[in-house]
Formats: C-alpha cells, sequence, structure tokens
C-alpha cells in the first residue's frame, strides 16, 4: 500500500499526496466539474465541453504516467 | 429529513466506488497504461446507461419527486476546462483518485488520504483565491 503515514514522509509520498491532491481540487474547480461531473453526466448528456474536458483529463493522466512519474520517480 | 434521499444515494454511490475497485490507485494506473480494460468498462457502461437514461427523461418528460420538469444545465467550455482539465489529469495520474473516491477511501479506513482530501479542499480554496486572475 503506498497511502499510508510512513509514506508521507518521505520525499515521493510527500509529491504524490499532497501535490496530486492539490491538483485535483484546484482542476476540478478550474475545469468545472471532475470525472463524474464532466465525463459521465456531461457526456451522458452529449456536451461538447464534457469531451474537450474528458479528453483533458485523459491527457493530463497520461502525461504524468508515462512521463513524469517515471521521470521523478 | 428530505435530504436524507441524497444521503442513500451517497451510501450507493460509494459503495459501489469501492466494491468496483475505481478508488484503487493501482486500478487508474492501469488504465493510464493501458494494461487493463477495468477502468474503460465501468466508465464506458457508466455512460452508456447515463445517456440511455437521459435520453429516455428526455424522450418522455419525466418530471422529479416535486413534479417539475428535469432540466440538466449545461456546463460552458473556456480555457478553464482545458487547463483544469489538464490539471486535474495530472492530480489524477498522482493520487489515483477523483473528489468522490477520495472521500470513499477515507471511509473504507485510510485515514491518511485525510491529507490529500485536505490538500484538495486547498486546491479549491486557492481557485477561489486566484480566479480572477486566471485564463477563462
Amino acid at each position: 500500500e503506498i497511502f499510508n503515514f510512513q509514506n508521507l514522509l518521505s520525499v515521493n509520498g510527500f509529491l504524490f499526496m499532497i501535490v496530486g491532491g492539490f491538483l485535483v481540487g484546484f482542476g476540478t474547480r478550474y475545469a468545472n466539474g471532475c470525472t463524474s461531473g464532466h465525463s459521465i453526466m456531461g457526456l451522458s448528456n452529449l456536451q461538447f465541453s464534457s469531451l474537450v474536458a474528458t479528453i483533458c483529463f485523459f491527457a493530463g493522466g497520461l502525461i504524468m504516467s508515462w512521463f513524469i512519474i517515471p521521470l521523478l520517480f | 429529513m428530505k435530504n436524507l434521499k441524497y444521503f442513500f444515494v451517497g451510501l450507493i454511490f460509494g459503495f459501489i466506488l469501492i466494491k468496483a475497485e475505481v478508488i484503487s490507485w493501482f486500478r487508474i494506473q492501469e488504465m493510464f497504461r493501458f494494461q487493463s480494460f477495468h477502468m474503460y468498462g465501468i466508465i464506458g457502461s457508466a455512460i452508456a446507461i447515463g445517456a440511455l437514461s437521459i435520453f429516455i427523461i428526455k424522450k418522455f418528460n419525466i418530471k422529479d419527486t416535486s413534479g417539475n420538469p428535469i432540466t440538466i444545465a449545461p456546463k460552458e467550455l473556456n480555457k478553464g476546462t482545458v487547463i483544469g482539465g489538464l490539471c486535474f489529469g495530472f492530480g489524477w495520474a498522482l493520487t489515483g483518485a477523483c473528489p468522490g473516491p477520495l472521500y470513499a477511501l477515507v471511509g473504507s479506513g485510510h485515514l491518511i488520504i485525510l491529507i490529500v482530501l485536505l490538500s484538495a479542499i486547498a486546491g479549491t480554496f486557492t481557485y477561489g483565491l486566484l480566479k480572477d486572475k486566471l485564463p477563462h
């Protein structure tokens, strides 16, 4: 399990949890929705704005997973 | 007391999130590395059912429990959608959780996630502070 109190004290854990959490909160408000609001509800309602949002969510996730996480950790 | 229905909907949602392993960091990483169909199946089937439900609601003009027609407020598209979406995506890959799963994780006993949650709330608060200075 990555998420425990010991890991919070290591730099890796800190970055993961606090920076990650901050980005989730900030990004959700900035994009006016998260995966529930945009990806599921918005796409079900056939909104274009939600398609753009979902693509960006995914792009951000891909960039982080493929490039930044391997680089930093 | 009339808000009890929201409590039950939330209860079911949290339960489903946990049962479907949506809250697992590893599942989210799997999704981004294309190593598993799991998350795509969940999100895909959710959208399919949602789209069908909305289609039926609109076609038959179904009213809500108070008799009002159901309207879904559209979300606007602006630069914030793109930039915020990217930010959220970064955070999503890092934490492996969306806002909803964060609460479900705390509920399922991972108290450390309270830190992530507080950080997320700090993020939304910061957005509120910086809102007027950010490109939209």
